[in-house]
C-alpha cells in the first residue's frame, strides 16, 4: 500500500515535472519577452506550419523575413528591429485560436501577418477584441469580404474578384494568346477553405459573360488520383477546364487529364501561377495553361520579375505561392510602423492600424513607392507615401480589401509569360 | 459510351486498387504476427517515397533507387519496431495501438523537419496513355499493376513455400504453440517487421507514382484507405488484403464517377462499415 | 491582464477537453469500447448547438451579419446545449447498435472511419453547415446582455467550471455505484457478467451513449466559447489528443482524466514556446516548419513515453475500499426453489447435439437433473461435459435438441436469460472480474437490474441506498459463509486458485439460483479446501438449491452426489445412484476401468 503510494507519487512527480517544465518554459519565454519587447517590434505569423496546409507557412515566412531583413539592415524602426513569432495554426480551428491567443496576449505582437481562411474563424474574436492589426497575404476567402473594419487588411484580392477575372479572360479572346473564347467550361474545385470560395464567383461570372459552366465538380483534396473526377469533367467535352486546387492536387488532376487524352485549355488561380508550380507539375504538362496573377499595372509585371530575382538571390529558391502577397503585406506593416514611429514617437497596435491606410492608399501629394527602402526615405524626409505593391495598387477599402488588375499569364516554353492585363474596372 | 465510361472507371479503379492492395498486404502481414494494427504503417509509405526521391536526386536510376529504398526502409522498420514495439509486446493491445499513433506523429513530422513542408515532384516522365478500344490505359499504372502483381506473387511464394513464411504463419496461428515447437519467435518477428516495412515502402513508391507529388503527410492520409482494405479482407489475411485493396480502389473510383466526387473517400469507409455489419471479421477473415 | 486572458482561454479549453476525455473514459475506461472516432460526437454536438441557437435566416441579425446559412432555430442556449447532448447520445446509439458485433481492431478502425464519414458529410453538406466556410456569429449566452464583452471570457470560464464540474461529478457518481461497477465488470469479462444475468449489451450501450452525450455537450461548450463552428476542427488528430489526455490522466479515473486534459493543454500549448529556445530556429532556417514539426515530434514521443513508462497515468484507477457493513447479517442464501411450484426434474436435456467442425462434442445427449438434489456429471476428458454446461447455460447454442428449465425451454436463450431464469454456472477456470475486489465481485453478482439502472443511479437516491444496503448485507453473509471476509478489498486477480474457486461459487450463491451448474469446483484445490467447498454445496443443497456438478474427484462424487450421470463421447452412457453407476459394466469399461476409480 505504502509502496504503491510512493510509486504513484513518483509517477505524478515525473509527469507533473514534465508539465512543470512546459509551464516554466511558458513563463520563462514570456519574461524575457517583456524585456525584449522594448528592443524588438514583434510581428506574429499566424499561419499553418504543420498539418495539411503546412506549405503555406513555409512559403510566407522567408519572404516576410526578407523584408524584415531589409528594414533591420537599414537600422530598423528607430533602432528597433522587426522580429517574427510563429503561431502555428496546425490547420485545426482551436489550435488557430490558441496560437492567436499566445501571439496577442503573451507575445504582445504589434501586428499579425496571416491568417489563412480556415484559421480566421477561430482567431477572429481574439484579433478583433484586442484590435490587433492583421494583414493577411493568404485569406482570399469571400467569407472575409465583409468581416471586419479598421484592423483587418489583406493583400490578396477576394476570390470573388479572382473568380471574375478568370471568367472574363477565358471568355474574351483579347486576353488570350491567340486562343478562341471559351464556350463550354468545366469548373473543378477542391473542397477546402481556401478553394471553395472561388466556386460561386467563377460560376456566376461565366454566366454573366455568356458561357455557363457545363458542370462544377467539387472534389476531395489530397486524393492520390483524380481519374474518375477528370473523366467526369471530360464527359462534358469542355473546351476549357478551370481548376482551383492546391499545387499538388492541381498537378495530379492535370496529369490525370493528360493521361485521359485531354487537349483543351486550362485556367488556374494565382496559387499555381509561379515557377514553383511548373517545377512541381513538370514543364511539359503545363505548357500552354493560363494562370492568374495580381499586378498593379502593366509596368508592374517587371517589378514582379525583379522581385523573383531578388528572392532567388536571398533564399536560393524560387518564390512560391503567396510570395508576392507576403511581400506587400510586410511592406505595408513596416511602412506603417515607421510612419507611426515618426509621427507619434511610438508604435502601438492602434496607431499601427491607423497608419496602414495612410501609407497604402493614394492621396494628394503622396509619392508612390514600391518597397520599404524608398518609402522610408520619403517618410523620413517628411513626405507621405502611397505604397503600390506587386499584387496591385494595394489600396484598401473600408473592409480592408484590395482591388487589383489581373495579369493573365501563360506557360510558354516552360516559363510563365504575361499575355495580357485585365484592368480592375473591366471586372465590374 | 456508357459502357466505355464504365470500363474506363474499372481500369482506373484497378490501378488505384493495386497500390492499395500492395500497401494493405504489408500492414496485414505485421498484424498476423504481432496482433495489433500499426498506425505508424503509413509512415513506411512516406519514408519509401521520400527515400526514393532522395536517391534518385543523388543520381541513381529510378528503379534502383526504389529497390534500395525498399530495403533501407525495411531495415529501418526492424529498428523502429525493436525500439518502440518489442518492449510492449506483452502488455496487451492498447499500449501498442497508442504507441503506433505516437510513432506516426514522430515520423511524419521528422520527414517534414528534414524535407520541408512543400510538396515535391516525383521524378517520373510524363506519358500519354495507351488507348485500347476507346479506353485509356495509363502506362505508369500498367507498370504499377505489374509491380503490384509481382510483389504479391513473391509474397505468396514466400508465405507458402519458404521456411520463414511457414514460421510466420505458425506464429500467426498460435504464438505460444509455435514457440513451444521451436520456432524462434524474435527472428520471425524481425523478419515480419522487415517485410511489412519494405512492402510499405514499395506501396509508398507506387503511391508516389500514382499521385505524382509527395508531401510529408501522404502516408498518414492514405492510411485510412489501407485500413479499409485490410479490414474488408479480414485482418491478418494477406489474400483478403489484396482483395480488399482492389475492392476499395474500385469503390472509390466508381463512387467518384457515379455518385459524387466530393464524397470519394467516404465511399471506401461506408463500404467498409457495410461489409463489417454483414461479416464482422471481413470477407476472408476467420479468426480474431 | 494579457497573461490572464491567455490562461483563461487555455483553462476553458482544458475544461472542454476534460469533458471530452471523461466521455471517452466512460466509453473506453468503463465500457471497454475502443473508440477511435470520438471526435464525431464533438462535431455533431458543436453543429447541433450552433444551428439550434443561430438567429433564423431572414431575421435582422442574420441580414446584418451578412450570413448565408440555411437553418437557424433561434432557441435559447440551454436548449442548444441539451440538444447537443442528445445528438451526441443518438449518434452513439447508432454506432453502438451497428457496431455491437465488432471486436477490438474492427471497432477501432470502423469508428475511425465513421468519424471520417461524419466529417465528410459536415464538409460537403454545405447547405446545412456552410462546409469549409464555417459559420460565425454563433450566439454566446449572456454576451453583451448580462456580461460585458471584456469580461465575457472570464464569465464563460466560470460557467464552464460549473457545468463541467457538475457533469463530471454526476458521471463519477454513476461510476462508483452499481451501474459503474457493472461496467467495470463487463470490461474485465463480459461473458462472466452475462452468466450472472446481466444484460451487458444494454449497459454498454448506455455507457456509450453517456460518453457520446458528453462529447456532444463539450461540442456545445466549444462552439459557444468561440462563437464559430467550422468543420476544420473535427479532424482525426483531435481524437488522438483526447486519447492522450485520458491516458495521461489515468484510464478509469474520471478526476485523473480531467487532470490529464489539463496536462495535455499545458503540453500542447507549452511546446509552442519551443521557439524561445536559443539557437533552435537557426538549425534549419530555410525550413520554417522545422520548429513547429519538432513540437509534434516531442508530443508523439511523449505519447510513447507515457504508454511505456506510465501506463496508468498520473492518477491511476485504484482498487476501491468497501464501506464497512453495519446492521444485521441476513441468513445465507436461501434458494428460491420454494417459489417454483413445478414438479418433476428441474432440468431436462433432450437429444442435444453440438458440433465443432466435423466433430460432435455433444451428440444427442439426454438427461434429467432431479429437483433439490446434487447430481454429479462425470466422464473422461473430452466426453463433452463442459460443452454440455455451455449449451445448458446459453454460452453456446446447441445445433439440435432442447433444454428445459422448470419445463420452460431455454435452449435458444442467451446466457443472461438463462441466468435470470434461475440458472447459475461456474467455469472450470473461474472467470472473475480481475480488477474488481472480492467484495465488488459479489456486489456485481448480487445487484439486480433495478439497482443498476440509470434512473436509480441519478434519481432515486433513497431507494438506491436501501437496495445497496440490502445487497451489501447478502455479500457480507456470503463472505462470512465462505470465510473470505479478510480478503474483501483484495482485487480478484490477486487471489490464489482455491480462493478464486470459492469466490466464483460465492458470486453464484449471492444470486440465490434454483439450479447451479458447477464445472469442477474442487479442481486444483487442496484437499481441505475441496472438502470445505463441498460442505458449502451440501449446506446450500439442504436449503433447497439443486446442483449439477462436473467433478473428476471420484471420492467427492461418491460422497456428496445423490445421483451420477456418466458421459462418454458426447452421449450419456449411464445414470443412477453413485453405487449403481460404479457397478455398471459399461461405465467401468469406458471410464472407471481406466484406473481412475479411487
Amino acid at each position: 500500500m505504502k509502496r504503491s503510494l510512493t510509486r504513484a507519487l513518483r509517477r505524478t512527480g515525473v509527469l507533473g515535472g514534465l508539465a512543470a517544465v512546459a509551464a516554466a518554459g511558458m513563463l520563462a519565454a514570456t519574461a524575457p519577452d517583456a524585456r525584449a519587447h522594448d528592443a524588438e517590434l514583434e510581428v506574429g505569423l499566424l499561419l499553418p506550419f504543420t498539418g495539411q496546409y503546412a506549405w503555406v507557412g513555409s512559403n510566407v515566412q522567408p519572404v516576410a523575413q526578407m523584408v524584415a531583413d531589409e528594414v533591420n539592415q537599414a537600422g530598423g524602426i528607430a533602432g528597433h528591429e522587426i522580429a517574427f513569432v510563429q503561431g502555428d495554426t496546425e490547420g485545426v480551428v482551436d489550435a488557430g485560436t490558441t496560437a492567436a491567443q499566445k501571439l496577442v496576449n503573451v507575445n504582445n505582437v504589434l501586428a499579425i501577418v496571416g491568417p489563412t481562411s480556415l484559421s480566421f474563424s477561430g482567431a477572429r474574436q481574439v484579433i478583433l477584441q484586442n484590435d490587433v492589426p492583421m494583414v493577411s497575404p493568404t485569406a482570399g476567402t469571400t467569407a472575409l469580404d465583409r468581416a471586419c473594419r479598421d484592423v483587418c487588411f489583406r493583400t490578396v484580392p477576394s476570390d470573388s474578384l479572382g473568380g471574375r477575372a478568370i471568367a472574363r479572360a477565358a471568355t474574351d479572346p483579347q486576353y488570350l494568346a491567340g486562343d478562341q473564347a471559351t464556350r463550354k467550361p468545366v469548373l473543378m474545385v477542391g473542397n477546402a477553405p481556401a478553394m471553395v470560395s472561388f466556386k460561386q464567383p467563377i460560376a456566376r461570372a461565366f454566366d454573366t459573360y455568356g458561357a455557363p459552366v457545363a458542370e462544377t465538380i467539387t472534389y476531395t483534396p489530397g486524393k492520390p488520383s483524380y481519374r474518375s473526377e477528370v473523366r467526369g469533367a471530360l464527359a462534358n467535352d469542355p473546351d476549357s477546364i478551370v481548376l482551383v486546387g492546391t499545387p499538388e492536387d492541381t498537378a495530379r488532376i492535370m496529369t490525370n487529364a493528360f493521361q485521359a487524352g485531354y487537349q483543351g485549355r486550362w485556367f488556374v488561380t494565382q496559387d499555381q501561377t509561379n515557377s514553383d508550380f511548373i517545377e512541381l507539375a513538370g514543364a511539359r504538362l503545363v505548357e500552354g495553361i493560363y494562370g492568374l496573377e495580381e499586378v498593379s499595372s502593366d509596368a508592374s509585371a517587371e517589378r514582379n520579375r525583379a522581385f523573383e530575382q531578388r528572392f532567388r538571390d536571398y533564399a536560393g529558391a524560387d518564390p512560391q505561392i503567396f510570395a508576392t502577397n507576403t511581400f506587400d503585406a510586410m511592406n505595408v506593416v513596416a511602412l506603417a510602423m515607421l510612419r507611426a514611429h515618426l509621427r507619434d514617437g511610438e508604435v502601438t497596435r492602434a496607431n499601427l492600424a491607423a497608419n496602414i491606410e495612410r501609407i497604402a492608399n493614394p492621396g494628394a501629394g503622396k509619392i508612390t513607392v514600391h518597397d520599404y527602402t524608398a518609402g522610408a526615405k520619403v517618410l523620413r524626409d517628411g513626405g507621405e507615401v502611397n505604397y503600390d505593391g506587386l499584387v496591385g495598387p494595394t489600396d484598401f477599402d473600408a473592409w480592408g480589401n484590395i482591388t487589383a488588375p489581373f495579369g493573365i499569364r501563360q506557360v510558354q516554353n516552360g516559363r510563365w509569360t504575361t499575355v495580357s492585363t485585365i484592368a480592375a474596372d473591366a471586372l465590374n | 459510351m456508357d459502357l466505355n465510361a464504365f470500363l474506363q472507371t474499372l481500369v482506373y479503379g484497378l490501378a488505384l486498387g493495386g497500390t492499395i492492395a500492395v500497401s494493405a498486404v504489408g500492414l496485414t502481414l505485421s498484424y498476423g504476427v504481432t496482433r495489433f494494427i500499426n498506425f505508424a504503417y503509413g509512415e513506411f509509405l512516406t519514408l519509401g517515397a521520400y527515400a526514393t526521391l532522395a536517391l534518385a536526386g543523388a543520381g541513381l536510376a529510378l528503379p534502383l533507387a526504389g529497390a534500395v529504398s525498399v530495403v533501407a526502409v525495411g531495415l529501418a522498420g526492424v529498428a523502429i519496431a525493436r525500439l518502440a514495439f518489442d518492449p510492449l509486446m506483452h502488455r496487451g493491445l492498447l499500449p501498442l495501438l497508442v504507441t503506433s499513433v505516437g510513432l506516426a506523429f514522430v515520423l511524419h513530422n521528422m520527414v517534414r523537419m528534414v524535407a520541408g513542408a512543400n510538396p515535391l515532384r516525383f521524378p517520373l516522365p510524363l506519358m500519354r496513355p495507351w488507348e485500347v478500344a476507346g479506353v485509356f490505359v495509363p502506362r505508369e499504372q500498367v507498370a504499377t499493376i505489374a509491380v503490384a502483381l509481382v510483389a504479391m506473387a513473391l509474397v505468396h511464394l514466400l508465405l507458402s513455400r519458404s521456411l520463414l513464411g511457414k514460421s510466420m504463419r505458425a506464429v500467426a496461428d498460435d504464438a505460444a504453440l509455435a514457440r513451444s515447437a521451436g520456432v524462434a519467435a524474435p527472428r520471425v518477428l524481425a523478419a515480419t517487421w522487415f517485410l511489412s516495412a519494405a512492402i510499405g515502402a514499395l506501396g509508398g513508391i507506387l503511391l508516389a507514382v500514382t499521385q505524382v507529388t509527395l508531401d510529408p503527410a501522404m502516408g498518414w492520409r492514405f492510411l485510412l484507405v489501407v485500413f479499409a482494405a485490410v479490414l474488408l479482407g479480414g485482418i491478418g489475411s494477406p489474400y483478403g488484403a489484396m482483395l480488399g485493396g482492389l475492392i476499395v480502389g474500385l469503390g472509390v473510383e466508381l463512387g467518384a464517377t457515379y455518385v459524387s466526387a466530393d464524397y470519394a473517400y467516404a465511399f471506401a469507409f461506408v463500404l467498409l462499415i457495410l461489409v463489417l455489419l454483414a461479416r464482422p471479421r471481413g470477407l476472408m477473415g476467420g479468426r480474431t | 491582464m494579457d497573461l490572464l486572458a491567455f490562461a483563461t482561454s487555455l483553462i476553458t479549453l482544458g475544461l472542454i477537453y476534460g469533458l471530452l476525455a471523461v466521455g471517452l473514459n466512460v466509453q473506453f475506461g468503463f465500457a471497454g469500447v475502443l473508440n477511435f472516432g470520438y471526435v464525431a460526437f464533438f462535431a455533431v454536438g458543436a453543429f447541433t448547438s450552433a444551428l439550434a441557437t443561430l438567429p433564423p435566416p431572414g431575421s435582422p441579425a442574420y441580414v446584418e451579419a451578412g450570413a448565408q446559412y440555411a437553418l437557424g432555430l433561434d432557441l435559447p442556449w440551454l436548449a442548444g446545449f441539451a440538444l447537443a447532448g442528445l445528438a451526441g447520445g443518438l449518434l452513439a446509439l447508432v454506432i453502438g447498435l451497428t457496431s455491437v458485433r465488432l471486436r477490438t481492431h474492427y471497432l477501432a478502425v470502423a469508428s475511425f472511419a465513421m468519424a471520417e464519414v461524419v466529417r465528410y458529410a459536415l464538409s460537403n453538406e454545405t447547405w446545412l453547415t456552410r462546409g469549409e466556410f464555417g459559420i460565425s456569429g454563433i450566439p454566446q449566452p449572456g454576451h453583451g446582455t448580462y456580461v460585458p464583452t471584456e469580461l465575457y471570457a472570464y464569465a464563460y470560464l466560470v460557467g464552464c467550471v460549473a457545468i463541467v464540474g457538475g457533469l463530471v461529478w454526476a458521471v463519477r457518481q454513476a461510476s462508483e455505484l452499481p451501474f459503474g461497477r457493472l461496467l467495470r465488470a463487463i470490461r474485465d469479462d463480459e461473458l462472466a457478467a452475462r452468466t450472472l444475468g446481466k444484460r451487458t449489451a444494454r449497459t454498454k450501450l448506455q455507457a456509450l451513449m453517456i460518453g457520446g452525450a458528453l462529447g456532444g455537450l463539450a461540442g456545445s461548450l466549444w462552439t459557444h466559447s468561440l462563437g464559430v463552428v467550422h468543420v476544420g476542427q473535427f479532424v482525426p488528430i483531435v481524437t488522438f489528443q483526447i486519447w492522450l489526455a485520458m491516458l495521461l490522466g489515468g484510464t478509469g479515473n474520471h478526476l485523473g482524466v480531467l487532470i490529464g486534459a489539463f496536462l495535455l493543454i499545458v503540453i500542447r500549448e507549452g511546446t509552442r514556446f519551443l521557439d524561445a529556445v536559443p539557437g533552435l530556429s537557426a538549425v534549419a532556417e530555410s525550413n520554417p516548419s522545422f520548429v513547429p514539426s519538432l513540437r509534434f515530434v516531442l508530443i508523439g514521443l511523449l505519447l510513447m513515453v507515457v504508454v511505456r513508462f506510465f501506463p496508468h497515468g498520473v492518477r491511476p484507477d485504484r482498487p476501491r475500499t468497501a464501506p464497512a457493513f453495519t446492521g444485521d447479517l441476513p441468513a445465507v442464501a436461501a434458494a428460491q426453489a420454494a417459489q417454483d411450484a413445478v414438479e418433476g426434474p428441474i432440468l431436462s436435456v433432450r437429444a442435444v447435439t453440438k458440433r465443432f467442425g466435423g466433430l460432435a462434442a455433444v451428440d444427442g445427449a439426454s438427461l434429467d437433473v432431479a429437483r433439490g438434489r446434487i447430481t454429479g456429471l462425470i466422464g473422461p476428458n473430452g466426453a463433452g461435459k463442459s460443452t454440455l454446461l455451455d449449451l445448458v447455460s446459453g454460452v453456446q447454442r446447441p445445433d439440435a435438441g432442447t433444454v428445459y428449465l422448470n419445463r420452460r425451454p431455454i435452449a435458444a436463450l442467451p446466457p443472461e436469460a438463462t441466468a435470470q431464469a434461475g440458472l447459475a454456472r461456474t467455469f472450470q477456470n473461474p472467470r472473475l472480474f480481475g480488477h474488481l475486489t472480492v467484495w465488488e465481485n459479489l456486489m456485481v453478482a448480487g445487484a439486480d437490474a433495478r439497482s443498476e439502472s440509470l434512473a436509480t443511479t441519478w434519481l432515486r437516491v433513497a431507494g438506491r441506498r436501501a437496495l445497496e444496503h440490502e445487497i451489501a448485507g447478502r455479500a457480507e453473509a456470503v463472505l462470512a459463509f465462505l470465510a473470505l471476509s479478510g480478503l474483501r478489498d483484495e482485487p480478484a486477480a490477486h487471489l490464489s486458485g482455491g480462493q478464486r474457486k470459492l469466490l466464483d461459487l460465492g458470486r453464484q450463491m449471492i444470486r440465490r439460483p434454483s439450479l447451479m451448474l458447477l464445472d469442477e469446483p474442487a479442481a486444483g484445490v487442496n484437499r481441505t479446501l475441496a472438502n470445505r467447498i463441498f460442505e458449502h454445496i451440501g449446506e446450500l443443497n439442504r436449503q433447497g438449491t439443486s446442483f449439477l456438478i462436473v467433478e473428476h474427484e471420484m471420492d467427492l462424487v461418491m460422497r456428496w452426489c445423490d445421483r451420477v450421470i456418466v458421459m462418454h463421447q458426447g452421449g450419456v452412457l449411464a445414470q443412477g445412484t453413485p453405487a449403481e453407476v460404479q457397478r455398471d459394466p459399461a461405465v467401468i469399461e469406458a471410464y472407471l476401468g481406466g484406473g481412475r476409480a479411487a
